[in-house]
């Protein structure tokens, strides 16, 4: 229950007395109940606070649930409530369905079912006479020792069957009205076990039929309902690689060597992988930020036969030496993602703590010591809780695979000119800025394909650069129909004595091959030209990456001087400003 | 007097923890009602992890008794 802090209940009790230093949203909740729920009031406000609101909690009169929603002067409707919890403790509501083994046989199924029902029915409407709150209802838990035991379980009318439709009948019920959710207590029970929600003692004492722990578990449901309504769900997944998505070191252990698969250990990372991969189809989107070569995780991503998850279920994939705080940075920015919608997943005490301490608004999950509990910390973690599951939400997986999604409206298209138009494409070229610093850096590092030279560069020699004023630095960002992709282009020219230097010229592999290139160098050029420069040179530095570049200076009719062993150096001469058609773009927008 | 017991006590019944001593009982603190007595017998169990008896739960009159009831428990 790491909700709480690994807070003892009078430690929880303590850290509410604390001056309210929070500006957040004021949340006013009222509790109707028939049972005593003075251990929940504080348990729920610790875990509302932790989330930023201020709660303002109403607890009704006991067992005066219908009384207190038909009378309008009643203290729940006063000062106005956003969310009413109901505690309908059905033990109490329906002795005959828990205790009372001579009145269940009396009536039938049905005439029982209809009582509850009916009183569920008359809750709902009397507080949608005089409030829109948002309500929430507990329904019905089973019972743990029915009078008929053993029998029960082989037929189908005894007191948990007639629970079990109760509860079913209730789900169809709260459909007929707007923002009604259930707290779900067979559900509950099944997490935390039917001995230990209840405390015995405390219910024949003082009508509290939960434990402390069980009253948590409530709390906690009543969060996750209050998180996804309130728009708090978390969005996106980012995984660490080594000893998270797979057992051991891609780098050290090699392909082979890492542990993932059927058989122990694996067994227990296809397991998590399994989860990331359940979190990935109802809609949440996943990035890697691993410190690691790009090109083996990719290796695993793609070729490791046993892998769940692979290169399309990522909608970003940072393998590098970077910090993995800047990563993440990056992450955002690349998918357009608010930092408070990213929850991080590490095995690392040490990236967790970094990631809390210079991104406090990322959620931050660590892994436990004990790799057999990887699969459970994420499948009860509740970032990802959320009440609605649309047809959006299957797909967004697919959706963030932008590349995957326009290649598939360019099979449509006779000709290319027509596909170009119809991306709507906006491109934004600029000289780097502070913003962009790290970003012009950080596509040095991880360019390989679309990258002349491949010269790597940190953030602090870039600004050193541009310090020296001998260099400028321009910046490609596109957008489309689809979405924004972001910063993915980066130039230095470097201005020497009579010429103009190309250093480096790249742009991420997503944007290749949309007529984008021709328009970012012509639009470098342009910029040397301005600075007075007639001659420019260039080189083309093979690697065993780069070959989409091999030709890319002579189509953009520079003359080959010198041919070394695949590496190629050129030149141009430029007399006037070089022409764009931007009839492929939606807009093109040059502040160099 | 147990200082587990007292700092669990000041926090139940937010009492300044020099107050809470063997002599305290519901009538030397102000917030020793029924609520706050549900929250201290829940508190005492969790933050000793012991289970008290229906009937042990009805001794825990004042802090001696509570003290009392623990040294029997080994506390």
């Amino acid at each position: 229950m790491s909700y709480f802090g690994n807070l003892q209940f009078h430690e929880i009790l303590a850290s509410l007395r604390k001056p309210d230093a929070s500006n957040g949203a004021k949340l006013k909740v009222g509790i109707l109940r028939n049972i005593t729920v003075d251990t929940f009031v504080p348990l729920l406000k610790y875990l509302l606070i932790n989330e930023g609101f201020v709660p303002e909690v109403y607890t009704s009169g006991f067992d005066l649930i219908i009384q207190e929603t038909m009378d309008p002067n009643s203290g729940l409707y006063k000062s106005g409530v956003d969310i009413i919890i109901n505690f309908i403790h059905c033990p109490t509501l329906v002795p005959e369905l828990y205790t009372d083994f001579g009145a269940f046989i009396s009536k039938t199924p049905d005439e029982i079912k209809a009582a509850v029902l009916g009183y569920y029915e008359d809750v709902i409407s009397n507080i949608r006479k005089h409030s829109s709150a948002r309500i929430m209802l507990t329904n019905l838990e089973m019972v743990a020792n029915p009078t008929l035991g053993i029998y029960e379980s082989q037929n189908t009318s005894g007191q948990n069957s007639v629970i079990e439709s109760i509860n079913h009948e209730l789900v169809k019920l709260i459909k007929k009205h707007d923002n009604i959710y259930v707290i779900d207590l067979p559900h509950v029970i099944t997490k935390i076990g039917g001995e230990a929600i209840y405390d015995k003692k405390q219910w024949y004492m003082a009508k509290s039929p939960y434990s402390v722990a069980g009253y948590k578990l409530i709390a906690l449901e009543c969060l996750k309902l209050v998180r996804s309504l309130y728009g708090k769900t978390k969005k996106c997944l980012v995984v660490d690689c080594d000893n998270t998505l797979w057992g051991g070191i891609i780098g050290e252990d090699g392909l082979n060597g890492i542990q993932i698969g059927h058989s122990h250990p694996g067994n227990i990372f296809y397991d998590f992988q399994q989860q990331i991969l359940n979190l990935y189809n109802r809609g949440i989107i996943l990035a890697i930020n691993s410190k690691n070569n790009y090109d083996d995780v990719m290796e695993v991503l793609n070729k490791h036969p046993d892998m769940l998850l692979r290169e399309k279920h990522f909608a970003a994939i940072y393998a590098n030496w970077n910090n993995k705080t800047d990563n993440m940075k990056a992450i955002a920015e690349e998918l357009n993602i608010g930092m408070d919608s990213m929850v991080f997943i590490d095995d690392s005490e040490f990236e967790c703590n970094l990631m809390k301490e210079i991104l406090p608004a990322v959620t931050v999950i660590e892994l436990p010591k004990d790799k057999a509990l990887f699969p459970t910390t994420l499948a009860e973690d509740t970032s990802f809780e959320s009440v609605y599951f649309s047809d959006e939400d299957k797909k967004r997986g697919e959706l963030y695979r932008n590349n995957a999604v326009r290649k598939k409206a360019k099979s449509g298209f006779t000709d290319i000119s027509s596909y170009y138009k119809s991306l709507e494409m906006e491109v934004d070229i600029y000289p780097v800025d502070d913003f962009s610093l790290a970003r012009v850096a950080q596509l040095s590092q991880r360019t390989n394909q679309f990258n002349v030279t491949t010269k790597r560069y940190t953030e602090d020699e870039i600004k050193g650069m541009i310090n020296a004023g001998k260099n400028s630095v321009s910046c490609l960002k596109v957008s489309d129909k689809y979405g924004d992709i972001g910063m993915v282009g980066a130039a230095i020219i470097e201005y020497k004595k009579d010429e103009a230097s190309i250093d480096t010229l790249l742009m991420s592999c997503r944007i290749i091959g949309r007529g984008i290139e021709e328009v970012f160098l012509k639009a470098i050029l342009n910029k040397a030209y301005a600075n007075g420069f007639r001659k420019i040179t260039s080189t083309y530095i093979k690697t065993n990456k780069n070959q989409v570049v091999e030709d890319f200076f002579e189509k953009n009719n520079f003359a080959i001087i010198e041919n070394e062993s695949g590496n190629k150096y050129y030149k141009l001469e430029i007399n006037k400003p070089l022409e764009m058609d931007n009839s492929n773009f939606k807009q093109l927008k040059i502040t160099l | 007097m147990n200082e587990k017991l007292r700092k669990i006590l000041s926090n139940v019944f937010e009492t300044d923890i020099d107050k809470i001593n063997e002599e305290s009982s519901p009538d030397t603190i102000e917030k020793w009602d029924s609520v706050h007595h549900l929250y201290m017998i829940m508190a005492i169990e969790e933050g000793f992890n012991i289970r008290l008896t229906d009937e042990e739960t009805m001794q825990l009159v004042n802090c001696r008794m509570i003290e009392l009831i623990l040294k029997e428990k080994g506390i």
